[in-house]
């Protein structure tokens, strides 16, 4: 796999690494009395050339279908309705979506490797602290409501669900603005149901 | 020489890990023969002993050559295959539930947590109503939400009690979005309309916080009303209870 992360070769590079490659096998096969019928050697060449074309068809259109997925499931995580970060053990984030990035109101290039806290109200900050420690001592999932520290008028209040990795070497965060909540009349609806729901 | 490529095809097999791309097998080879046979007859010339030489060198060299594309091709295809994991791990295991909706509310897509949340196989959510998961006294809301969805450019957010498969129910949160995104099949460019909806349950934070504020506000309301009796009164005439 020495090509590996390399962009393919230009043709001509292509045809120059292959005489080279084909000039080290003949050298190390070069021993005497081994000399093949030349017309099996051709027709056995001739089969695996096709053998090759068939499987390089076949790598490009698997590639095809894995790079379209790949760009379906980019799409769901960067247009997500939610903000989602991955957040390490330190609290410094690792990976954003885009709804992520505007909901802090920073370009997403510029949320790498900071310390997700900075963008919580500072008087918020112990609280997600805490939230923080209880999802890296393993809790199945936990979530918390915490201001942010956007500059401007009225910082969005944000609820922020969070689980660890399976590895606890990080978690993911999911970030919902609930500043326009309908507090009272949700509130209410709510409790109705849970004392009337079961008999209605 | 024979050994030479037998020796290529064998370096490369393991490589090939994943199912769907088949290692040559007895298959592959047949296949070809077969191509090749077909070839034969298009070109059938006699050629002279140098010729024989100059066409096998030709052939090493193109096999070599295809050889390295298919290496670097299964490289790519591997960075992209662990790309594409990633994020499917990230969307499967996100920390809400997730969904994709067509316009017509049936649900496409859906996470783990997602199903999880509603108590139901993701396998079997497919196709199925989303709003059938609404609690039925609130289905009204969930019609309106789902209106202003497909109406709006804009994020909207409901709140309101699911329903699971299992009869219990819980407090949840939605946000839903409409986008516009290339149809399946879309060749020249036709797009649709997709609505995409991240659930979370928020049964616990209500019960605590907002019991609490309900409270807070009947305490302070003028007339005295007692707790049951508003609870009573904002369900209006369906409430049979003592009055």
């Amino acid at each position: 796999m020495k090509s590996k992360g390399k962009p393919s070769s230009s043709a001509a590079e292509l045809r120059r690494e292959a005489e080279e490659r084909l000039r080290k096998q003949e050298t190390k096969r070069a021993r005497p009395g081994t000399e093949l019928d030349p017309q099996r050697l051709l027709h056995e060449l001739q089969v695996h050339q096709i053998e090759l074309e068939m499987q390089n068809e076949e790598l490009k259109q698997a590639r095809v279908a894995v790079e379209a997925a790949l760009e379906r499931y980019t799409d769901l995580y960067d247009f997500a309705p939610v903000g989602y970060f991955t957040l390490g053990r330190d609290g410094a984030i690792r990976q954003a979506n885009l709804t992520g990035a505007s909901l802090l109101g920073v370009e997403r290039a510029g949320l790498a490797k900071r310390r997700f806290e900075l963008f919580i109200a500072e008087d918020n900050r112990p609280a997600f602290d805490a939230f923080l420690q209880k999802v890296f001592g393993g809790s199945v999932r936990e979530s918390c409501v915490v201001m942010l520290s956007k500059k401007g008028n009225e910082p969005p209040v944000v609820q922020i669900e969070a689980t660890a990795s399976p590895d606890g070497q990080e978690c993911r965060v999911a970030v919902v603005d609930i500043s326009n909540r309908k507090h009272l009349e949700d509130t209410l609806r709510f409790l109705v149901l849970l004392h009337f729901g079961k008999s209605g | 020489m024979l050994g030479g490529f037998a020796h290529g095809v064998n370096t490369r097999a393991p490589a090939m890990k994943k199912k769907d791309i088949s290692p040559p097998t007895a298959k592959l080879r047949r296949l070809a023969e077969q191509r090749l046979r077909k070839q034969k007859t298009e070109a059938a010339r006699p050629g002279t002993k140098q010729d024989t030489q100059r066409l096998l060198h030709e052939l090493q060299v193109q096999q070599i050559e295809l050889e390295m594309q298919n290496e670097e091709l299964v490289a790519a295809r591997a960075d992209v295959e662990a790309g594409l994991e990633r994020y499917t791990d990230l969307y499967d295991f996100a920390p809400v539930g997730y969904f994709t909706l067509a316009s017509d509310g049936t649900i496409d897509q859906a996470n783990i947590t997602g199903a999880s949340l509603l108590g139901v196989p993701r396998s079997k959510l497919v196709r199925r109503g989303l709003g059938r998961f609404v609690a039925p006294e609130e289905s009204g809301r969930w019609d309106q939400h789902f209106l202003s969805v497909l109406q709006s450019a804009e994020k909207q957010t409901c709140e309101l009690t699911l329903r699971r498969a299992d009869g219990s129910t819980f407090f949840a949160r939605l946000e839903s979005i409409r986008l516009d995104r290339p149809a399946p099949a879309a060749t020249d460019g036709d797009s649709r309309a997709v609505i995409r909806v991240a659930m979370s349950d928020i049964s616990e934070r209500k019960q605590i916080d907002d019991a609490q504020q309900f409270l807070l506000q009947c305490g302070r309301r003028p007339t005295g009303e007692n707790f049951f009796k508003s609870l009573a009164r904002s369900r209006g005439s369906s409430t049979n209870g003592p009055s």
